[in-house]
C-alpha cells in the first residue's frame, strides 16, 4: 500500500515543474515521510508486535485527519474569497 | 522565488528525506550487525522472496484456490503459471503438495531458491521491474535531475524495498497504475488507450488499483471509463480459464479473501479507523486501568470509514489538481487493504 502513496507524489512533484504552487510542498513532505522513513518505527530493540502498529496507525492517522482537514480548509478558503469577491463588486 | 528553484525545492525534499532515511538504516545496521533487518523487513528471514517463489509453487496442479486458496487474483496466478512452466520438472516435481509443508520446506534442498532457474527467473523478475520504472519515470519528467532523484526514490523507498524482499507481484501493479497516472491524458491516442489498459491490468493483479478509476468519472469521461470497465472485467474474469476451477474458482478466491481480512489475529492489522481504535484503545485502557466498550468503539471506527470514504470520494469531484485527487483516492485503499505495509 505504501508504494502507491507514491503515485501522489510523483504527480506533485511532476506539478511543479509547470506551475508555482506552495501548497504542495507540505503534501510533499507529508508522503516523503511516509515513503521513506516508515521504517524509522520499526527501529528499536523491542519486539512488541503492538506497539510497532500502534506507531504506523498514529502516523496514519494524522495524515488522513490532515487530509480531510486541509481540504475542507480549501473550500472554506474557496467561499470566503468568493464573498470578498462579491462585497468588493458590490 | 522562480521556477527552477522551486523544482529543485520541492523534488530535493524528497531526496534529501529520503537520504536522511537511508543514512540512519545503515548506520542501524552498522551498529547491530544487520539483525535490524529483521526488524525493517518480514520476520521470517529464511522465507525472503516469498511471494514469488510459493506462488509458482502454487500453480503446479493448475488448481491454485481449490488446493492452495491462494489471495493472488487469476491474473497474477496466470504469470506464476506461465513461470512455472520455464522451471524444469526435475525441480517441480519434489516440492510440497500442501501449504504447510510448502512453508516447511524452505532453507531444504527442495527449496526453490537453491535452484539455479528460479533464483534467476526472480532477479528477472526485479531486474525488469526497475528498468520499467526507469523507463517510465524519464519519460514522464521533463526535467532531467527531477527524473534521477524520483527514480532513485521511487526504487528505494521503504515500500518498494520492502516489496522486493517479499517479491510480491505488487510491484509490476505500481508500475502499471504509475503508466495510467502517468500517461492518461497523453496526447498521444494509442498511449492513452495503452494507460487504461494498464489500469485494468493493475487491477487484474491486485485489485484495489481499480479505485484509480475514479480520476476518470473525476474527469468527466465516461466513454474511457466504461472502457476500461470492460478491460477489467475481460483481465479479471478470464484469466480464471487457464485453471482447472475455471468459475468455480471465482467464489473460493472471494472467500479467502474476506476469511483473511476477518482473521482476529490481524484484526490490529490495518489503517482503517476501527483497526486503529482496536490498536489505541489498548494503551488507554492499561493507563486508566478501566475496561472500554470495545464493541461500541469499533463500531463507531467503522461508521468513520464509510463517512470519511464518502468524504475522500467526494473531493475529487471538486479539487482540481490531480495530484490531490489522487491523493484522495489513494486514503481511500487504506479502508481496504488487508496487509500493512505494501
Amino acid at each position: 500500500m505504501i508504494i502507491f502513496m507514491l503515485l501522489p507524489l510523483c504527480v506533485l512533484i511532476h506539478d511543479e515543474d509547470k506551475v508555482i504552487n506552495r501548497e504542495n510542498t507540505s503534501i510533499v513532505i507529508a508522503l516523503s515521510l511516509l515513503v521513506c522513513l516508515l521504517p524509522l518505527g520499526n527501529m528499536s530493540s523491542e519486539t512488541n508486535i503492538l506497539l510497532k502498529y500502534i506507531r504506523f496507525q498514529i502516523i496514519i492517522l494524522i495524515l488522513i485527519c490532515y487530509t480531510i482537514f486541509s481540504f475542507f480548509k480549501q473550500i472554506m478558503v474557496k467561499n470566503n474569497s468568493g464573498r470578498k469577491l462579491g462585497q468588493i463588486q458590490k | 522565488m522562480n521556477k527552477y528553484m522551486k523544482i529543485k525545492a520541492n523534488s530535493k525534499v524528497f531526496g534529501v528525506i529520503l537520504f536522511i532515511g537511508f543514512i540512519i538504516t545503515t548506520i542501524c545496521m552498522q551498529l547491530s550487525h544487520g539483525d535490524i533487518f529483521a526488524e525493517i523487513f518480514f520476520y521470517d528471514t529464511l522465507d525472503t522472496g516469498m511471494d514469488f517463489f510459493h506462488s509458482i509453487e502454487y500453480t503446479r496442479g493448475r488448481a491454485p484456490y481449490e488446493v492452495w486458496n491462494t489471495l493472488y487474483p487469476p491474473l497474477a496466478n496466470c504469470i506464476f503459471y506461465f513461470l512455472f512452466h520455464m522451471i524444469p520438472k526435475s525441480v517441480s516435481e519434489q516440492w510440497a503438495d500442501t501449504f504447510e509443508s510448502g512453508i516447511g520446506a524452505r532453507g531444504t534442498s527442495i527449496d526453490l531458491r537453491v535452484s539455479q532457474t528460479p533464483m534467476f527467473l526472480f532477479i528477472c523478475y526485479i531486474i525488469i521491474s526497475v528498468m520499467l520504472i526507469w523507463i517510465i519515470v524519464n519519460n514522464y519528467y521533463e526535467n532531467k535531475k527531477t527524473s534521477y532523484i524520483m527514480c532513485f526514490g521511487i526504487i528505494f523507498n521503504y515500500g518498494m524495498l520492502y516489496a522486493y524482499e517479499r517479491g510480491n507481484i505488487v510491484i509490476y501493479s505500481f508500475i502499471c497504475s504509475m503508466m495510467f497516472v502517468f500517461f492518461q491524458n497523453s496526447k498521444n491516442k494509442y498511449m492513452r488507450e495503452i494507460a487504461l489498459m494498464s489500469l485494468a491490468f493493475a487491477a487484474g493483479l491486485k485489485i484495489y488499483p481499480a479505485f484509480l478509476g475514479f480520476l476518470l468519472l473525476y474527469n468527466k469521461e465516461y466513454k474511457r471509463a466504461i472502457r476500461t470497465v470492460i478491460y477489467g472485467i475481460i483481465m479479471f474474469i478470464v484469466p480464471f480459464f487457464a485453471f482447472q476451477e475455471k468459475l468455480s474458482g471465482l467464489p473460493i478466491f472471494f472467500n479467502t479473501l474476506f476469511k483473511f481480512q476477518n482473521i482476529t489475529e490481524l484484526s490490529y492489522n490495518g489503517f482503517s479507523f476501527d483497526k486503529i481504535f482496536n490498536t489505541i484503545i489498548i494503551p488507554f485502557q492499561l493507563i486508566w486501568k478501566k475496561e472500554l466498550d470495545v464493541e461500541l468503539i469499533i463500531t463507531v471506527g467503522q461508521k468513520l470509514n464509510i463517512v470519511s470514504a464518502l468524504v475522500l470520494l467526494g473531493c475529487g469531484f471538486i479539487l482540481k489538481k490531480i495530484g490531490k485527487k489522487l491523493w484522495h483516492v489513494v486514503w481511500l485503499w487504506l479502508y481496504f487493504q488487508i496487509k500493512r505495509y505494501i
